[in-house]
């Protein structure tokens, strides 16, 4: 008698559970993106300064609530090579934790993001994952969606202090703002190794990587440079621990290259022998040599 | 407004370039970001009727199918345990249950797996979950032992 009882019980829940009105679908906008520029120990109200809310559709016939949270990417799985962990989730939050959502409706989470205070924490590249989630308990069939930010400091190349992290680059970006056919310029960056062991660090283009999306990693009105090769520098560099080396650029764009008038930028990925990968970004905004402008030719 | 002020916003932040080869410095920030990708993930059906079953029999397997939006999508997949005290494992025994998956095959658990590393945009992936009670309970009569299964979308990584 008990164990029939039992099993009526067992049977009668789990017919419940799944007669419960159920979000069959979660939609959610952007599906990834980057935030540039993030000064250290000042509060942004992502919405606010840069128009950008997190947008979550809901496109079943019942009212859906969502759980929103930050979390550190390691805690989810996999997340973008050149990147680092943020340190501390909370530095990036929604307004809301939760929000519900009629059925074919949508609605906005605002998110905030800040940085703590303090230089080494400039030229960082950070990666925390959004997730939107059922709320948890016995609900059948849930879903869930994790977006991963792409928070990047503030790009400094005058700082004091040495960078956060195993491995730093200061400045994490650098400009050719002026860089001519036919001209050679060339610029540096500083390459730290954070870590407790020498460690020799391969360095190769967003090109060199065809298993990634180049989308993911350039800037908003920037396409890749026409030829990597045109960014001459080191191809690998050993550095013992707590030390530094330069990393001396060099950029040659042949007198007869076309493309002007676009702004370029390339990806140089910084790969120790042991660890995760680092990235120098690095902009181009290419003129044509002062003959060609002279005379309104291509070169 | 909204995509005006993300516009104005981003070239603020592109106006600060100007200059020789140096560090980008400027005091607004700006968004990288393509408003038209999405990432969503549908199921279907969206709920699980096991219907009528005893201790040590098994349910399933009953066939969902998870249609993701316009980008390649990987779909992870977890379960809870039983919300009286049943907990999921790769076996069933004592108030232990189990539910696996047919296409990858594996036993859920409490951390996710992966269903299928990338989906390509608008795909689907289709997965069939088989329901096995535990062989004995000491539990009780009455208590719920509902459980959810979270389906959960991302952007792949190679």
């Amino acid at each position: 008698m008990m164990r029939c009882l039992r099993h009526f019980f067992l049977v009668s829940l789990i017919v419940a559970v799944g007669n419960r009105p159920q979000a069959a679908s979660l939609k959610v906008a952007p599906a990834r993106f980057i935030v540039h520029n993030v000064e250290p120990g000042r509060l942004y109200d992502v919405y606010q300064d840069t128009g950008l809310p997190l947008t979550i559709f809901n496109d079943d016939e019942a009212t859906a609530t969502w759980l929103l949270s930050t979390h550190r990417p390691s805690e989810r799985g996999r997340w973008e090579k050149g990147y680092s962990e943020i340190p501390d989730a909370r530095w990036f939050w929604f307004e809301n934790s939760q929000i519900t959502i009629g059925p074919h409706r949508k609605a906005y989470a605002k998110m905030y993001l800040k940085v703590p205070d303090g230089e080494k924490y400039c030229n960082q590249h950070w990666v925390v994952t959004l997730g939107i989630g059922s709320p948890p308990g016995p609900g059948g069939i849930a879903l869930a969606v994790d977006v991963r930010a792409q928070i990047e400091t503030k790009s400094k190349g005058d700082v004091r202090v040495r960078p956060d992290g195993l491995l730093g680059l200061r400045p994490s970006t650098v400009c050719f703002a002026e860089a001519r056919s036919g001209t050679t310029d060339k610029t540096e960056a500083v390459l730290y190794n954070n870590d407790e062991t020498t460690h020799t660090y391969t360095i190769t283009s967003l090109q060199n990587h065809g298993e990634l999306e180049s989308k993911v990693y350039l800037s908003h009105s920037y396409e890749a440079i026409p030829e990597a090769r045109w960014m001459e520098h080191e191809n690998a560099v050993r550095i013992p621990p707590g030390s530094s080396a330069l990393l001396p650029l060099v950029l040659k764009i042949p007198g007869d290259a076309a493309g002007f008038g676009k702004k370029w930028e390339d990806i140089l990925f910084v790969q120790p022998d042991q660890g995760l990968a680092g990235f120098l970004r690095v902009q181009v905004n290419p003129r044509k040599s002062a003959r060609a402008e002279a005379t309104g030719g291509e070169y | 407004m909204k995509r005006n002020r993300l516009v104005v916003s981003l070239a603020a932040g592109l106006l600060g370039i100007a200059g020789a080869a140096r560090a980008a410095t400027t005091d607004t920030i700006t968004v990288t970001v393509s408003l038209a990708e999405v990432i969503s993930v549908a199921v279907a059906p969206n709920s699980w009727s096991l219907g009528a079953i005893a201790l040590g029999n098994t349910v399933g397997p009953t066939t969902f199918t998870a249609t993701v939006g316009n980008r390649v999508t990987k779909l992870e997949i977890v379960a809870s345990d039983g919300a009286g005290g049943w907990a999921i494992g790769p076996t069933a025994g004592l108030n232990q249950f189990v539910v696996t998956v047919s296409n990858p095959p594996m036993a859920l658990s409490k951390a996710y797996q992966v269903l299928q590393a990338s989906v390509p945009a608008y795909g689907n992936k289709a997965f069939a979950l088989t329901y096995s009670a535990p062989t004995s309970d000491d539990k009780g009569a009455g208590v719920s032992q509902g459980l959810s299964v979270t389906v959960r979308a991302s952007a792949p990584t190679p």
